[in-house]
């Protein structure tokens, strides 16, 4: 019976009390935003991580698009295209030579060259080639140079059928009145052209083919001194043979006249994206990086003031620029050094509102009556609470300076546009410069001058990805998706946490092949 | 104030750290917490640090929240220990009250109908503050004495003696009253 009366009793009480409310302060839901910054500060990080791995896989993703439309440009091209420009097509009758430069008029396929030249062969088959000269053009990579050897001998050959099998055509020269001429002119530019064509961007690789002149030449003394006719087309087979191993013999030739034109300053006369096996092994570049910055304050020393810290601080934009001289150590690898700046930029806001409570005695005189000791004066204190709002609030703009000397390797893979590089060096942060307004843990405004910053050498390091283009002769536009690390930290010893700056976004540069 | 949101709601949004979810969440709970913290405080200022302490608290762990018992009674002990806590670091020892003198109550059935919480809540309050603990632990929260003496580090035995004495006492208080 008593256990079932004290159940009741304190069933009664729970029901009182277990839901019973007090209204709870409002400010409270402010206070927590206050209180609970460290996670907004977490979640920045995480999503500025996502948003340079995004950025990273955007510049992979544009560097191999742009390489693979080329490559499929190259492949969708159905026939090769021969460019001849009458104006720039001059022949020296004089001397027995004609000389080519550039063209402007299309013709279409090999099969017309071939024409051509066929004709040109069977009318003038009595004559002598003295010499011939091909432009080729070629494009970066030896892969493109092959290929477009292989269709100059495929145009060796086609000229040689032509030659062996003697028609009677008229020579439908490049210039009317060319075929009345006692030469034997072969314009190879249409080759080079659709080499041209065939390959995208090139570089002008000025290869004198007189061995291919040589060749036919050979070819013609074969033939009884250049005499083709009609009933020779039995041993031409047999001549074609031959011209076709000693034009794979001139391919060869060729290659290694090609490296004679590297010593050539032009444009074209390099392969970009294949590092230079001889000289020009310095360069110097100019990044600037324009992104933001981050710090990580260190939790196990006074957690107040890095709440505090974490509430009030924003990072704004922030930027930096380098000045690299670059060494290739090797095909693909460089190392670098030189000097960096980044200025972290944050803004500092912060409003507190607190209740101060005032306390007012006043004091009055009062006469007092007293049975015994008849009326007497007596002072009566009264004292009264008032409470108050108290708004305190402030702005302040702080900028964390660092001054570096990076060292480190650059690892290039080189596409036909495009190079993609990896980048990582490691560092002497050399000062440090903050200025600015900071808060303590009892929000009270600490400026961050001389005394705050740390003033020993500290350690850094930064990694870099991107990509690298040709823009000019020796000039390469850089850009690339970078972050800085400050591992040392930007305070001095004194003050209550440690703490490390970051810098990331985009830097973008300009890179100069020194001789 | 949107009272739509469901618990689940409001607990997966306080773990994406939505700032509108955990605003949302306090102004569901906090009065009833509130309660709770005023309980166990001494003072109004006292309470109200140990809500701000408890709902930060409740804000950094609701993920590891398993949903297979009640989010407000698991709330309800974050703020019990956060307030015992904070009583903890105020008195530092557990002082049972001295009530040996305290007549038996004459009455035995009481009726709480025509008592307030302000009136109940004031008697317990003028209790010792031990008695106070172990009163509020086991008759509004429902802790048993052995999970009692483990949070005060007391034991069984004691937390039941001074439930008795607490129980005793403020059915004297409330005779009085009626009285």
């Amino acid at each position: 019976m008593k256990n079932m009366q004290d159940k009741k009793f304190e069933h009664q009480v729970k029901d009182l009390l277990y839901n019973h409310e007090e209204a709870a302060p409002n400010v409270m839901n402010n206070v927590f935003e206050k209180r609970t910054p460290l996670y907004v500060f977490r979640n920045k990080l995480i999503l500025n991580k996502y948003k340079l791995i995004a950025a990273a896989a955007l510049i992979g993703a544009l560097a191999f698009l742009v390489n693979y439309n080329l490559d499929r440009s190259e492949i969708a091209e159905p026939t090769i295209e021969s460019t001849v420009s009458e104006q720039q097509t001059a022949i020296s009758q004089s001397d027995n030579q004609i000389t080519t430069n550039e063209s402007s008029e299309t013709i279409s396929t090999d099969i017309e060259q071939a024409e051509i030249i066929k004709d040109k062969a069977s009318n003038h088959s009595d004559q002598k080639i003295v010499e011939e000269q091909i432009s080729l053009k070629t494009t970066k990579g030896e892969q493109s140079d092959h290929k477009s050897l292989s269709k100059l001998e495929d145009a060796n050959k086609i000229y040689v059928d032509a030659k062996a099998s003697n028609n009677d055509g008229q020579l439908n020269s490049i210039e009317d009145g060319k075929g009345d001429t006692d030469l034997n002119t072969i314009n190879t530019q249409n080759l080079a052209d659709a080499t041209d064509k065939d390959q995208g961007e090139v570089n002008d690789n000025a290869l004198t083919q007189k061995d291919v002149g040589e060749a036919i030449a050979e070819s013609d003394n074969n033939n009884d001194n250049n005499n083709i006719t009609s009933n020779q087309e039995n041993t031409s087979t047999e001549t074609k043979t031959d011209l076709i191993v000693e034009s794979k013999q001139d391919i060869a030739k060729a290659d290694e006249s090609k490296s004679d034109a590297d010593a050539n300053d032009a444009i074209g006369d390099e392969d970009f994206g294949l590092p230079k096996t001889k000289g020009r092994n310095w360069s110097v570049s100019l990044n600037t990086l324009i992104g933001s910055g981050s710090r990580n304050l260190d939790q196990s020393g006074d957690i107040a003031t890095v709440v505090v810290r974490d509430n009030t601080e924003t990072n704004q934009l922030s930027y930096g620029t380098e000045v690299l001289l670059n060494y290739r150590l090797m095909d693909n690898l460089e190392a670098f050094g030189g000097v960096g700046f980044f200025n972290r930029r944050e803004s500092m806001n912060y409003y507190q509102q607190s209740m101060v409570t005032d306390m007012n005695v006043t004091s009055k005189q009062v006469i007092e009556h007293h049975p015994v000791f008849s009326t007497r004066q007596v002072t009566v204190y009264d004292t009264t609470y008032d409470q108050r709002s108290v708004e305190t609030k402030g702005a302040f703009n702080n900028s964390y300076k660092h001054f570096y000397v990076p060292v480190g390797l650059r690892y290039t893979l080189y596409g036909k546009k495009l190079g993609i590089h990896l980048a990582v060096n490691g560092g002497l942060e050399v000062m440090t410069k903050t200025s600015g307004v900071v808060l303590n843990d009892q929000y009270e405004e600490v400026v961050i001058d001389e005394g705050f910053a740390r003033t020993r050498m500290g350690n850094m390091v930064g990694v870099g990805f991107g990509v690298t283009m040709l823009a000019k002769e020796r000039l390469n536009i850089l850009a690339e998706v970078k972050g800085n690390f400050f591992l040392s930290p930007t305070n001095s010893a004194s003050y209550p946490i440690n703490q490390n700056d970051l810098g990331y976004g985009v830097s973008l540069g300009l890179k100069y092949d020194l001789k | 104030m949107d009272w739509m949101n469901s618990d689940e709601e409001l607990i997966r949004g306080c773990i994406r750290e939505d700032r509108q979810m955990q605003g949302l969440l306090y102004e569901k709970y906090a009065d009833k917490m509130f309660a709770v913290c005023m309980r166990y405080s001494n003072t109004r200022e006292e309470a109200e640090d140990v809500l701000q302490e408890s709902f930060i608290k409740i804000f950094d762990k609701i993920s590891k929240f398993r949903q297979e018992g009640s989010f407000e009674g698991w709330m309800r002990r974050i703020m019990v220990n956060t307030a015992l806590r904070s009583w903890d670091k105020r008195s530092r020892k557990f002082e049972p009250g001295d009530l040996e003198n305290v007549a038996e109550p004459v009455q035995q059935e009481l009726v709480l109908d025509s008592i307030g919480v302000k009136e109940i809540m004031a008697m317990i309050k003028k209790l010792p503050e031990g008695y106070q603990l172990v009163f509020n632990l086991f008759a509004v929260e429902g802790y048993s004495h052995k999970e009692i003496g483990e949070l005060l580090n007391i034991n069984e035995s004691t937390s039941r003696s001074q439930y008795a004495r607490a129980r005793r006492n403020l059915m004297t208080m409330l005779e009085k009253i009626e009285s």
